[in-house]
């Protein structure tokens, strides 16, 4: 083999030449309804982000990622005609995963 | 990284490194959807926000509570099987505090699902054979006889080959005179891969929800997240 790693197992040869795993790069906890993060060890072009709902709230933000300052945003919704949604329709303690499957 | 051990693919990217837990594959099981919405009535699918179209809905389709299905815990993460040609919807939510989450199908009489959580620290076997990796602080982290999440891609990243889906239940806005939040997010399946949605279920004055239909907001899918993977149902 080249590279990566083999195992002789009792059901044949396994090797890691096609695998593609998820890996949890960062787990971050949100203390806010609104605000921002700097999370330098994630690269979006090898990966994703996702809100995992640590306590109730009726809406979740919408967050946005700029892979060049590695900062995550988020913020309420907003309507021209409506605005926005109060403080407490959202949650000020929630999670976002960061995994990186590259 | 500075120590400790680092696996690459034939691609050159990284499947194990011992400090960035993978996912482990802790239970899976069947959700049937034990609510079926009336065959009696004719449902609707609106598409986007103009309401410019519609489509009838057709086959077998449900709801059910998914409080009670396998292991809570707010690192846990379940993932659901979507079909070609099927809809799942989920809604609700599924906090620390709380568990009531809603699980709607159109098409699928039952959903397979499988759950997840970070190997931060994995019960290692004590005896036996094969290979255990351990983080900088001593977690077990990887071990040969756990079995992870492989084939993992993010939700912008349309396959062909996936069709296991984990989103955030998430919420999504329409703007202008349409304003609305749509708090069910799902993941439809067609030939070619799948399409994130957001929806709201209309007809609200009709009593029972089996009657209602399902309005489309497939513009407004941005603030859908997760990821997809390609699981043999036999194999775990």
């Amino acid at each position: 083999m080249a590279y990566g790693f083999e195992v002789s197992t009792s059901d044949g040869v396994k090797n890691t030449f096609n695998l593609t795993t998820g890996r949890l790069i960062r787990l971050y906890n949100g203390t806010s309804v609104t605000g921002s993060a700097v999370i330098s060890e994630f690269d979006s072009s090898k990966g994703e982000y996702f809100y995992i709902q640590k306590t109730y709230s009726l809406y979740e933000q919408i967050f946005t990622w700029d892979n060049s300052t590695k900062t995550l945003t988020w913020a309420k919704h907003y309507s021209p005609f409506y605005g926005s949604p109060p403080d407490s329709s959202y949650s000020s303690d929630f999670y976002v995963a960061f995994f990186h499957n590259k | 990284m500075a120590y400790g051990a680092e696996i690459l693919n034939q691609s050159g990217d990284t499947v194990f490194s011992t400090e960035d837990p993978v996912f482990e594959i802790i239970g899976k099981g069947t959700v049937t959807l034990s609510y079926q919405f009336s065959s009696s009535v004719t449902h609707e699918i609106w598409s986007d926000p103009t309401y410019g179209s519609y489509s009838t809905l057709s086959g077998v389709n449900g709801y059910i509570n998914t409080n009670s299905i396998g292991t809570w815990d707010e690192d846990v993460l379940t993932l659901y099987e979507v079909l070609s040609g099927q809809r799942v919807y989920k809604w609700g939510t599924e906090s620390s505090s709380t568990r009531y989450q809603y699980l709607f199908s159109f098409g699928q009489t039952s959903v397979r699902y499988v759950q997840v959580r970070p190997a931060t620290n994995i019960t290692a076997p004590t005896s036996g054979y094969g290979m255990v990796f351990y983080d900088s602080s001593g977690n077990p982290t990887w071990s040969a006889d756990k079995k992870v999440l492989d084939n993992v891609q993010p939700l912008s990243v349309t396959t062909t080959t996936n069709r296991w889906y984990y989103w955030n239940n998430g919420t999504a806005i329409t703007s202008g005179s349409t304003f609305g939040l749509q708090r069910y997010r799902g993941i439809r399946g067609t030939s070619t891969g799948f399409v994130k949605e957001a929806t709201n279920f209309s007809n609200y004055g009709v009593a029972s929800p089996a009657y209602r239909d399902l309005r489309l907001y497939g513009s407004f899918d941005r603030a859908t997240y997760g990821f997809s993977a390609n699981i043999d149902w036999n194999q775990i």
